[in-house]
């Protein structure tokens, strides 16, 4: 029996939330004069930012591929960005596997064929952590290859969905994450409904993992719907503006 | 023979001369005058997660400090104070020049260096109010300083940065029982730290033989030689760093520590005025 | 999807039987998507009867493609080419540069077994070239066998800048001496 009531009888959340409801979002775009597209994004009490560079020259020789672009992801966290202090070693093991992840995920999501001989880099940021950074981080890049103008199949986005005593949850924060139930991330393409990022961890029985899975994808599209109609509105004017510097 | 070009391809190929074209009228190309430091933004306390943080932007240059605060047992030679640990970061996200990790070592290095020396050879701290109980715990501050954007000029951010969030870490009450053990008390106060003293930097360099304020990075790598003048709110000279570059004139010096003191006043208003925020 | 709406990167917005897949959009399944934020346009394409249809971004990023006018600045030269740093493609300055690389056989059209490459180009020099072909995996093959190619900028071994002569040589305004490159005809 836990000890903090992650569902109260009303069936609200430790934060107030119901069940599947995603924390409040808000980004920038834009923010970084040096990089070719940057975002800030927050969900809930997560910041990231993310900070595209590219394309450019390859820095690795010989790693360059002659038909398409190779993306370069680093996922890294403040060492203030979690309540006890992170030890500052830049390559620890889970920031190297986000690394990896968020890396093939956007690998099948750029069109790389487009820009051969090149490297597209992607360097993420937390700056503060209350669960949920790796789809933060997703959700953050997509925004930044979207301002730098980088052609792709479609918009990742990404959210996380679990289950604590029974229920369902949709975005976990940080104290549900640690209560040691199942976590799924999942990243998808909203337009294509066509899954990018899957892992589960814990176990779940399969009509559990049937409705954590439909939490998430839910979560996933609740997230598009906010981040497509502020960017509609930002491109709006950003479009209008170069109309008239023409 | 000229090169028929667009503004910003000059600035590309022919960075100096597309400098020289500016300068002898009193300008830089973002417009400010030469001795013209950038506006200064800070903000304080915005991270959740840490016990003190500071956000300071110069222009496009940003960087944003985090302070945590843990408890440890005290060095035996100095067993009523506690400690300071400092590490400055340049991620690659921060730069197109740096690409990894590793490109950055050097100028991490550097920074920490300048900063802890100031920091703790100008006893901005007293490090006996970090003293929990003497000879068997104290606190320890990790102070880590992100720059998130290089646009020049990362020392006086990062410098600025560190001491805004000193100045609004909370520290809980703590008490210590029989066994050694540190606990915090429920409902306990918070303990704020007072700096001794401001140390306010100003950044200059030396491109064609003029003097700029607070460089950008294109200014800093065509220049012959950038230094440091540091000026506390009292007065008082804290610091002179001149990391060798070429020869300068006793009086550009002295011109340079006026500048200094003259901004010491509005930066200092500037980070009390960020704490009040806060509050 | 009517023209001028603001579209987000997989947004379906025509269909390859009416249209053909301009930039800025991709094509799957045989429909026409677009690949970043932006406004749609259609355009005419002459001799076709389909309708282009592009999505105009904020941002293009530059990169060297085949066929792209380059200047870029020679950073060392040996007997068989000379390496040079890529630094504006197609009148836009680049913000990290690429690396080029102009063989002996591509430096002009005639006589190409006969070229010096101490005779055609010096460090510090800016050439304008064309990008021939991706290269090797370090740099791109650029061409400077047109007229109008060559370099457009060099300095002298006085440090002035040098004045074009003829089409191989030019000139010190202090010296007066003359150093062989193979310079680019300005119109």
């Amino acid at each position: 029996m836990s000890k903090i009531e992650f569902i109260s009888p009303e069936g609200l959340r430790v934060d107030g939330r119901r069940p599947q409801e995603v924390r409040k979002i808000n980004y920038r775009l834009n923010l970084f004069s040096r990089a070719d597209g940057s975002a800030y994004y927050e969900q809930g009490n997560t910041r990231v930012l993310a900070a595209v560079y590219g394309p450019r020259q390859v820095t690795r020789r010989g790693a360059s591929k002659h038909d398409r672009a190779i993306i370069n992801c680093e996922y890294s966290m403040a060492t203030f960005s979690t309540g006890e202090r992170r030890k500052s070693a830049k390559r620890d093991r889970r920031s190297t596997e986000i690394s990896v992840v968020i890396r093939q995920t956007f690998e099948s999501v750029i069109l790389t064929h487009l820009y051969p001989r090149t490297q597209i880099d992607i360097f993420m940021q937390v700056l503060q952590a209350d669960g949920g950074t790796r789809c933060a981080c997703i959700n953050a890049a997509s925004l930044a290859l979207i301002d730098a103008g980088i052609p792709m199949r479609d918009f990742v986005v990404s959210c996380a969905a679990g289950m604590i005593d029974g229920v369902a949850l949709t975005d976990l924060n940080y104290i549900e994450d640690s209560a040691g139930g199942p976590d799924l991330p999942l990243a998808i393409l909203p337009k294509q409904n066509k899954i990018c990022l899957l892992q589960m961890d814990s176990k779940l029985t399969i009509e559990q993992y049937e409705e954590v899975m439909q939490m998430a994808v839910e979560g996933c599209k609740q997230i598009h719907a906010v981040l497509d109609a502020k960017l509609k509105d930002v491109t709006d004017q950003l479009v209008n503006k170069r109309k008239t510097l023409l | 023979m000229k090169l028929e070009a667009s503004a910003d391809v000059i600035r590309k190929l022919h960075p100096l001369e597309f400098y020289k074209r500016f300068l002898p009228e009193g300008i830089r190309p973002d417009g400010r005058n030469l001795n013209k430091p950038r506006v200064t933004v800070i903000s304080a306390g915005s991270l959740t997660t840490a016990e003190g943080s500071a956000l300071v932007k110069l222009g496009s240059t940003s960087a944003i400090c985090g302070i945590k605060a843990e408890v440890t047992i005290p060095a035996d030679t100095e067993p009523q104070c506690g400690k300071l640990v400092l590490s400055v970061e340049l991620p690659p996200l921060c730069s197109p020049n740096i690409q990894r990790w590793t490109d950055s070592v050097e100028q991490n290095s550097s920074l920490e260096v300048q900063i802890e020396d100031i920091l703790l050879k100008t006893n901005v701290l007293n490090l006996e109010a970090l003293c929990i109980k003497d000879s068997s715990a104290v606190w320890v501050l990790y102070v880590d300083v992100y720059i998130l954007e290089h646009d020049g000029n990362c020392f006086d951010a990062a410098l600025l940065s560190v001491l805004t969030a000193l100045t609004n870490v909370k520290l809980p009450e703590v008490e210590v029982n029989e066994e050694q053990i540190v606990s915090i008390v429920e409902g306990g106060s918070t303990q704020s730290l007072e700096l001794n003293h401001y140390p306010i930097p100003l950044s200059f360099c030396i491109l064609d033989d003029k003097l700029l304020v607070d460089p950008t990075s294109e200014e800093e790598e065509l220049s012959s030689t950038c230094f440091t003048i540091v000026y506390n709110n009292r007065g008082e000279l804290c610091s002179l760093y001149k990391p060798g570059g070429k020869h300068i004139n006793d009086d550009i010096l002295e011109e340079c520590k006026q500048t200094t003191l003259n901004r010491t006043e509005h930066i200092v208003k500037l980070m009390k005025q960020a704490n009040e925020a806060k509050k | 999807m009517s023209e001028s709406d603001v579209v987000t990167p997989g947004t379906r917005i025509g269909s390859v039987d009416t249209h053909i897949s301009g930039r800025g959009t991709y094509t799957r399944d045989g429909r026409i998507c677009a690949s970043v934020v932006g406004r749609v346009v259609t355009k005419d394409v002459p001799n076709q009867d389909k309708k282009i249809i592009e999505v105009e971004s904020k941002q293009e990023t530059t990169v060297p493609q085949i066929g792209s006018i380059v200047l870029a600045t020679v950073v060392k030269t040996t007997t068989q080419f000379a390496k040079v740093d890529i630094t504006c493609v197609e009148g836009k300055a680049l913000e990290t540069t690429f690396m080029g690389m102009i063989r002996q056989q591509d430096v002009r059209a005639t006589e190409i077994d006969k070229v010096v490459i101490y005779e055609s180009f010096r460090p510090g020099d800016v050439v304008r070239a064309v990008v021939i072909s991706l290269g090797d995996s370090k740099s791109y093959y650029l061409s400077t066998a047109r007229n109008e190619l060559g370099v457009v900028f060099g300095t002298s071994m006085a440090g002035q800048t040098l004045v074009p002569v003829s089409w191989k040589e030019m000139e010190c305004p202090k010296t007066h001496l003359r150093e062989l490159r193979k310079v680019a005809k300005t119109i």
